[in-house]
């Protein structure tokens, strides 16, 4: 058993704040000793004195001296982490839950749908598939948001799109500011099938509704419920699968997820918020 | 050895002076009556008053064993560190009288809070300084159904010394070493129990599993519980045993296996935080809403439902045994006047009489 105490945060230091969209923003935190993670595990970013709320780093693994959280405006906490500034220190807790399969997802198509800021904990997993980018036999990227304004890491998407063996494809619901992309929502591009079926794996990330209708169009192109891969979302608080409320059935998202086989908890009750 | 072996008899006044021996060494918590309004009698764990003897209450006290282990409000941290962790309260507490269905509860709460990454300090530093001496049952309430749930109204292990109540005082038993120890240290306060004794531990205590069995007449089910709500997951039946809850979390508060807490932060001077644990409860709405307003048990037959899954269903899925232990609290506390019992008959019945294909 361990001594640590698990509901004391460490500090860290945010270095710089990124203005990713009107609601969004990545804080670029400095932890006062590295914190190894795996792409999907998620950490408490603790505002102090208000509370925790669950982030998973939109950074890469592979270079934990810093860790980006990129954040939309939700609750209290997310409020008062957007206005954070600089030079101010915030608590960590962490890093919790499982993480992505990536081991599994080699010599695979790997299909990525995300969905506006749902693409920030994606991004971490990108950063993983790009440095060993020859393991995989194709990274298709599908992104999602309301507006042109509420895509996340914009000056990165013809970059990504550039690598060889990705595609970066995007879309918004409702066009604005000269946006000459697609227009209409995300499960639109899935349409398009290119996709190796019988060989790849799905992984999404973005609101409920949409994971909802991701699945679902998934399953009638011809994606089996063990090859898709979903990043749930429920409240969570200790991060250690004791403080009760995060499951789906018998499984503890902040333990066992938060990305979760679709298979392993389709047949539950609610795996999808009304 | 066994129990028998090492078992020792010990009179009333002679459990009081040992009482008062483990009242130098810590703290002492023992079940005291308290009659109620509607003249009903209770018994409530209080502190040992000098020169304060035993009661044997014959069935469990209100508040369940968990109060002592994982209490109901605890400070967790203190922040940003500086290197000052939170001291652990290892101070010993003696718990006197404890029911079977307590002392099975702890492993419910064991299996959560002692794993082994992230161990929940606090509850381990509590668990491993608690004394427990469990007291067997004699007078089942009606609302106690130990033996449905495959226990007896008598604790087998998990405690540290047991009571029977024989002969003007109690066969001791010790369930582990800090009971053999007690046993062993205090030697001049017992004498070696007659066979008549232990023929009258076996006597009392089928009688106690058949009063409770009797109690339950009516309430076996047809299969397992953890089958039973397999199939029952989305039944509109859950609607029907939901009318009367006020929401109130007396049944998971009461109740010694439930485990779900909340943290919370607060400020307290300039640059200086402190976290707090604190019981929380799965019927409450705001208990799995997200930030948005989202939630995966919006309803209230949701949340009462996920009671029963959490604990009957996902519980054996998980760890192999329910988290429920019979004790009845749930049953009692209830303003609603819903019956855990009842319900799981009733959605047994729903599977009976859809010719087993509900």
């Amino acid at each position: 058993m361990s001594d640590l105490n698990p509901y004391m945060p460490l500090s860290g230091t945010v270095e710089r704040v990124i203005d990713e969209t009107p609601t969004i923003k990545t804080l670029v935190v400095r932890p006062e000793k590295v914190i190894p993670f795996r792409s999907g595990q998620f950490m408490q970013l603790t505002m102090p004195g208000l509370g925790e709320a669950p982030f998973t780093p939109s950074s890469s693994p592979n270079r934990p001296e810093t860790l980006e959280f990129t954040i939309l405006k939700m609750g209290a906490v997310t409020a008062a982490l957007l206005e954070i500034e600089a030079g101010r220190t915030v608590g960590l807790r962490g890093p919790f839950g499982k993480g992505y399969p990536v081991e599994k997802f080699k010599g695979k198509d790997v299909l990525i749908v995300g969905g506006g800021v749902g693409l920030a904990p994606l991004r971490s997993l990108l950063y993983v598939l790009f440095d060993t980018l020859d393991d995989y036999k194709r990274v298709s990227i599908k992104y999602g948001a309301r507006t042109p304004d509420d895509l996340v890491y914009r000056d990165m998407h013809d970059e990504w799109a550039k690598l060889p063996n990705v595609d970066f494809t995007s879309t918004v619901d409702v066009s604005s500011n000269g946006w000459s992309g697609n227009v209409g929502v995300v499960t639109k591009l899935l349409d398009a099938g290119d996709i190796d079926i019988g060989n790849s794996y799905a992984v999404s990330c973005g609101p409920e509704i949409m994971l909802k209708f991701v699945t679902q169009k998934l399953q009638e192109t011809g994606f089996s419920p063990e090859q898709i891969y979903l990043s749930m979302n429920r409240r969570m608080s200790c991060g250690t699968g004791k403080c009760g409320r995060c499951n789906i059935g018998p499984y503890y998202l902040c333990k066992d997820g938060p990305d979760m086989k679709y298979a392993k908890i389709m047949d539950y009750p609610n795996v999808f918020s009304s | 050895m066994s129990a028998q072996a090492t078992a020792k008899y010990i009179s009333d006044t002679g459990f009081n002076s040992l009482l008062a021996v483990f009242s130098s060494r810590g703290k002492v918590f023992m079940p005291q009556a308290v009659t109620g309004q509607d003249g009903t009698t209770h018994f409530h764990y209080e502190p040992l008053k000098e020169g304060g003897s035993f009661e044997h209450a014959g069935f469990r006290p209100v508040q369940p064993l968990k109060s002592y282990l994982f209490q109901s409000r605890i400070k967790v941290a203190d922040y940003p560190a500086g290197g000052d962790e939170i001291p652990l309260d290892e101070s010993t507490v003696y718990i006197i009288g404890a029911a079977a269905c307590d002392v099975i509860s702890l492993k419910s709460l064991d299996v959560i809070f002692l794993q082994d990454e992230f161990t929940d300090v606090f509850y381990r530093a509590r668990r491993e300084n608690t004394i427990i001496v469990s007291a067997d049952c004699s007078e089942p309430r009606e609302s106690c159904f130990c033996t449905l749930q495959g226990n007896t109204p008598y604790a087998s292990s998990g405690f540290d010394l047991n009571l029977t109540a024989v002969d003007g005082g109690f066969l001791l038993e010790a369930g582990s070493d800090a009971g053999e120890s007690i046993l062993t240290d205090f030697a001049d306060h017992f004498s070696d129990p007659g066979q008549n004794m232990f023929d009258d531990q076996d006597r009392q205590r089928q009688e106690a599993e058949i009063k409770v069995a009797e109690i339950n007449r009516g309430y076996e089910l047809s299969k397992s519980k953890h089958d039973l709500l397999g199939e029952l997951r989305e039944s509109d039946h859950w609607n029907e045993h939901v009318n009367t809850c006020v929401e109130c979390g007396a049944c998971l508060f009461s109740c010694p296996t439930c485990h779900c807490f909340m943290l919370y932060d607060t400020q307290e001077g300039e640059g200086a935080f402190k976290r707090f644990k604190k019981w929380d409860a799965c019927i409450y709405g705001g208990y799995s809403r997200m930030s948005g307003g989202g939630s995966p048990r919006l309803g209230l037959m949701e949340r009462f439902r996920h009671r029963y899954l959490h604990k009957l269903e996902y519980y054996p899925d998980n760890f192999g045994f329910e988290a429920c232990t019979g004790c009845g609290r749930c049953i009692e506390g209830c303003m609603g006047r819903i019956d855990m019992r009842k319900v799981m008959s009733a959605l047994d019945l729903v599977i009976a009489d859809s010719g087993g294909d509900a």
